[in-house]
């Protein structure tokens, strides 16, 4: 159904609704769309319902993820509707600025704009000839005539270009700026007087980062000025380098941090999930990493009946990750079946338990996904299952102890009393009569 | 008027909706609680309730008990000299209720809501239905137990809108219910549970370990010293609610042999059922895409819920207590009386509009190709209606026969989770005759549509011609027709019961002969002497004389037995 149909079934207006809204309007057309006298115009009803309610939800979920981000997004989503940017912002690379296409640059839509295009172009067009003229002249443009506060405009003019020039350069690859540029084609703009020239008006280095990102970027920079600078000897020493992977790993742990202490871990460069979950997952790859038989009921059983999985959260998750883990470590995905023999770490007893703890088999869920994980693992699990207890209406099979009844007073029909015992008595006694009354005649 | 009956494993009940509440209707002997137990007396006709019970101990032949799990299969009961559906055995409770609410409320009663597990199938609810048909009743609703619970909760509740997880653990059925409640409308977001889990199988527990314990094999005891182990191994079960170890007698054949067991034992035995209880729960949860911290009450449902073992169980999955402030067992039956006035259009109810979920998917059987046009994958289970889907629901999709030049399409429908239809329960069998094309296969339009009511309305419409045919799946085989039931609601008019004015003495008296099983030397003189003493006074006719003398012996059952175990 049209989400918008589903509005107007409601009776809202889209922009405006928010759960309770929905809930209400709901209530309301429920009093005189009853599902028991009108079924059709009650299903009509809970389509629109459920689609709003749950566009609605994804809604309330995304504000509530980006309000935990950190301090410079959430301004610059702010930003997003202002005309030009505040001068008290910090950076915010291409919300408040459009791109210029044939300059290849973000200018935002100001003074400091025109003084970006300015400088870019002198770099572009004049090949940045006799920079420390030009750097001279610069200081009577309009941008720093206009404004009070230079330093400021400085510090973010030198923002801006800096990006600029990172990009000109291309120290870029797939995952961010290089650490090893010495192979990168300098652009033919980059002499060694320009980067002088830059090194001296700009003073981008030594620098501080807020960002991971900022921070490679600037290290990538200062490694493709650093031998022109020495060499020149502008400077002594080499140029000072921030530790950008000390910020990725903070970043990351900020962002998804828990009650539990996991973080990242900058040598490996992964998440040490230190979780009750976390810490059960990465035993039981340790189980299938051993990939021995022995002892492997009790292992199992050792780390799904720990306390503090037992509540419902956390249950929850292990399920998906240990069900997860389990079909990648045999297969799925990239087989139609199961690879027979199973391997060591998954014997039938520990199928039998894991199924009875978390009940994969026989729970189809909705999610595409999952399912098809669950049916992947009821084809793991079939040889070992225990019979199934259908119920076939057509024969039924219901299996009665009787014994375990018997004490309740259900006892079987005597034995000359049964049906089966009088019939075959019957045609025992038209059958032999005759015979006995003929042998007795005869 | 229109009642609301709780139909319970070991405890029925009947209520109906007073002037702006829900209130329970007492039974014969003055309880709210009768047992669901029967005892077949040829010389004084057919017993229900607590007499019955007691008799199960002394002539446990004759009687028949926990009938509500065999709903639905074809399995005859034989008590004494008769044989017995088990819906004609609901059938005599229900009856008996029946003769209750009219002594009560002064008025025949015609209508009824009644209450099933939500855990039960579909021919589990028709088999429920036919039980009240062959009693007289006509069933005006099911209602799933647990939605009854909130129901009278959200009447009791004072906030306006809060999610409920309502946790119902019976005597034989364990459900779970996740329903919301906001501006008069109280919506069931998702149910799921056993049909098989109850509070008998934590008493069968206790049974065998002291059957163990006393040296015998499962079977060992003959039938009458069986169920008094029973009785007392249920007994046990309720002290351990309230004390942390629980003692006992048991005599037999002149003998007393003493029975203990603590609450840590009892926890290790039944460490298997607490596990069956986390899986639905957390089903329900996921089903409803929820976190458990979205959910506002923590509700307990049912007698069984008293025991410590399964509100420590709660706590442990949610980190926060569980409430249950309404008595546990008359929940249901309050609940199902709401329903009933909800259904009266009742003032005090007119704003409140309830809606309710399927708890099984529906779905039909498909085959899948695998690599080439001849390997196939049958039996596989394509569901159309999810379960949790609130109803009434129609949904539909399209599917193509394995090969071209077909004249019907055959499916056979199912109900169930599992993946492949042999784990599943089938429901009925479809044929969608389809025009003969040797060229391309006919697609298949099918459309499931589910009301209220648990009717099932299948449409098959070909794509090409947009020919549509329909099938109604309202009686399952195996059910009972209406013709059955009507045979055997005359029938049952013919069976002779127990006359009502005269049950209070027969409960007594059943219940003598129990504690006289029970007992050994003095006391089981002085149990004998009573029983004399009784049976004089009923000879005599006379009211207040018989009322006299039974007060007296209850007097000294009481203190006889310290509390009584059955409250």
């Amino acid at each position: 159904m049209p989400l918008n149909d589903s509005y107007d079934t409601l009776g809202l207006v889209r922009d405006s609704a928010t759960s309770k809204t929905v809930r209400l309007a709901y209530a309301k057309k429920l009093k005189t769309i009853r599902p028991e006298d009108d079924p059709e115009g009650f299903m009509v009803l809970r389509t629109a319902y459920e689609t709003v309610r749950r566009e609605i939800q994804w809604q309330e979920q995304d504000l509530a993820r980006n309000a935990t981000k950190t301090d410079v997004d959430s301004q610059s989503e702010s930003t997003k509707s202002q005309q030009t940017p505040k001068p008290d912002s910090d950076i915010d690379l291409g919300r408040a600025a459009h791109f210029n296409q044939e300059l290849k640059a973000w200018l935002p839509a100001d003074a400091l704009g025109h003084l970006v295009e300015h400088i870019v172009r002198w770099v572009v067009e004049e090949n940045a000839s006799q920079p420390k003229q030009f750097f001279a002249t610069l200081n009577e443009h309009a941008a720093f005539t206009d404004t009070d506060n230079t330093q400021k405009l400085t510090r973010k003019l030198s923002d801006y270009f800096i990006n600029w020039v990172a990009n000109a350069a291309d120290i870029f690859d797939d995952y961010g700026a290089l650490a090893d540029v010495s192979n990168i084609k300098k652009p033919k703009w980059l002499t060694d007087e320009a980067i002088i020239a830059f090194y001296e008006y700009f003073q981008w280095f030594p620098q501080d980062a807020q960002e991971s990102w900022e921070a490679r970027q600037i290290n990538a920079l200062a490694a493709l000025f650093e031998p022109v600078l020495l060499a020149h000897n502008v400077i002594s020493e080499p140029l000072q380098r921030i530790d950008a992977d000390e910020l990725e790993a903070l970043e990351i742990t900020q962002q998804n941090q828990d009650d539990f202490g996991s973080y990242f871990n900058r040598q490996t460069r992964k998440w040490v999930d230190q979780s009750p979950v976390g810490c059960a997952v990465q035993d039981a790859q340790a189980l299938v990493d051993r990939d021995s038989g022995a002892g492997i009921l009790g292992a199992w059983e050792e780390i799904i009946e720990r306390e503090a999985l037992q509540p419902i959260d956390e249950f929850q998750s292990l399920s998906q990750r240990l069900l997860e883990l389990i079909c990648h470590e045999t297969g799925f995905g990239n087989r139609e079946q199961p690879k027979t023999p199973i391997p060591n770490w998954l014997t039938g007893p520990v199928l039998r338990r894991l199924d009875n703890q978390f009940g994969w088999s026989s729970q189809n869920v909705a999610h595409h996904w999952q399912r098809s994980q669950s049916n992947w693992f009821s084809l793991l699990f079939a040889p070992y299952k225990s019979a199934s207890k259908s119920v076939d209406l057509f024969h039924p099979n219901i299996h009665v102890n009787i014994k375990s009844y018997a004490f309740l007073g259900y006892q079987p029909m005597p034995i000359w009393l049964k049906a089966t015992t009088l019939f075959f008595m019957y045609i025992a006694y038209r059958i032999a009569l005759p015979i006995v009354i003929a042998a007795s005649h005869g | 008027m229109i009642v609301g009956i709780d139909l319970g494993t070991t405890n029925s009940l009947i209520a109906a909706f007073g002037k702006d509440k829900p209130v329970l209707i007492q039974n014969a002997v003055g309880d709210f609680l009768t047992p669901s137990a029967v005892h077949n007396n040829r010389k004084n006709g057919i017993l229900v309730g607590q007499a019955a019970l007691d008799l199960l101990t002394t002539e446990p032949q004759n009687t028949a008990a926990r009938f509500k799990r065999r709903m639905g299969t074809n399995g005859v009961l034989q008590i004494g000299r008769d044989q017995f559906l088990p819906e004609e055995l609901s059938a005599f409770v229900l009856k008996s209720l029946k003769a209750d609410a009219e002594k009560e409320l002064g008025e025949t009663i015609e209508d009824a809501v009644i209450s099933v597990p939500a855990y039960f199938n579909d021919i589990q609810r028709k088999a429920t239905i036919a039980a009240a048909q062959i009693a007289g009743f006509n069933v005006r609703r099911l209602i799933n137990e647990p939605t009854a619970a909130a129901l009278a909760y959200g009447l009791h509740a004072k906030e306006n809108e809060s999610t409920f997880l309502v946790v119902d653990l019976g005597g034989g059925t364990f459900d779970v219910t996740i329903l919301e409640m906001f501006s008069g409308v109280m919506e069931v977001r998702a149910s799921a549970g056993d049909a098989f889990l109850g509070g008998e199988d934590f008493t069968d527990c206790i049974c065998s370990y002291f059957l163990k314990s006393l040296g015998y094999e499962e079977d060992g005891l003959p039938n009458a010293d069986h169920a008094r182990l029973r009785a007392l191994a249920e007994k046990i079960k309720q002290q351990l609610s309230s004390s942390p170890t629980a003692n006992g007698v048991f005599v037999r054949e002149g003998t007393e042999y003493p029975l203990t067991i603590s609450r840590t034992l009892f926890e290790e035995l039944t460490e298997k059922l607490t596990r069956r209880i986390r899986l639905p729960i957390q089903r329900a949860i996921s089903d409803a895409q929820l976190t458990p911290a979205q959910i506002d009450r923590i509700i307990l449902v049912g007698g069984a819920t008293r025991m410590p073992v399964i509100s420590n169980l709660m706590t442990k999955l949610f980190k926060r207590f569980p409430e249950f402030d309404l008595n546990p067992d008359h929940v249901v039956a309050l609940g199902a009386a709401v329903q009933a006035g909800l259904l009266e259009r009742h003032k005090a109810l007119e704003e409140m509009v309830m809606t309710d979920v399927c708890p099984f998917t529906l779905g039909h059987d498909i085959s899948r190709i695998l690599s080439g046009p001849n390997d196939l994958e049958t039996g596989i289970f394509a569901p159309l209606i999810e379960r949790n889907t609130t109803v009434p629901v129609s949904r539909s999709h399209i599917i193509t026969p394995l090969r071209p030049g077909g004249r019907h399409l055959a499916i056979d429908i199912y109900q169930g989770e599992a993946p492949y239809v042999k784990d599943n329960i089938k429901i009925g069998s479809y044929n969608v005759p389809i025009p003969y094309n040797p060229k391309e296969c006919e697609n298949v339009d099918i459309r499931f549509t589910y009301d209220t009511s648990g009717v099932l309305e299948v449409l098959g419409t070909v794509v090409s011609t947009g020919v549509v045919s329909k099938l109604i799946i309202e009686r399952t085989p195996g059910q009972m027709s209406p013709q059955e039931i009507k045979q055997r609601f005359t029938a049952l008019e013919r069976i002779k019961i127990h006359p009502r004015d005269e049950i209070k003495n027969a409960a007594l008296i059943a219940r003598l002969n129990a504690e006289y099983e029970n007992t050994l030397g003095q006391q089981r003189q002085s149990i004998s002497d009573w029983l004399v003493t009784f049976e004089i006074a009923l000879k005599t006719h006379d009211k207040r004389e018989i009322e006299a003398a039974r007060k007296a012996v209850e007097e000294h059952l009481q203190f006889l037995s310290g509390s009584n175990a059955f409250e």
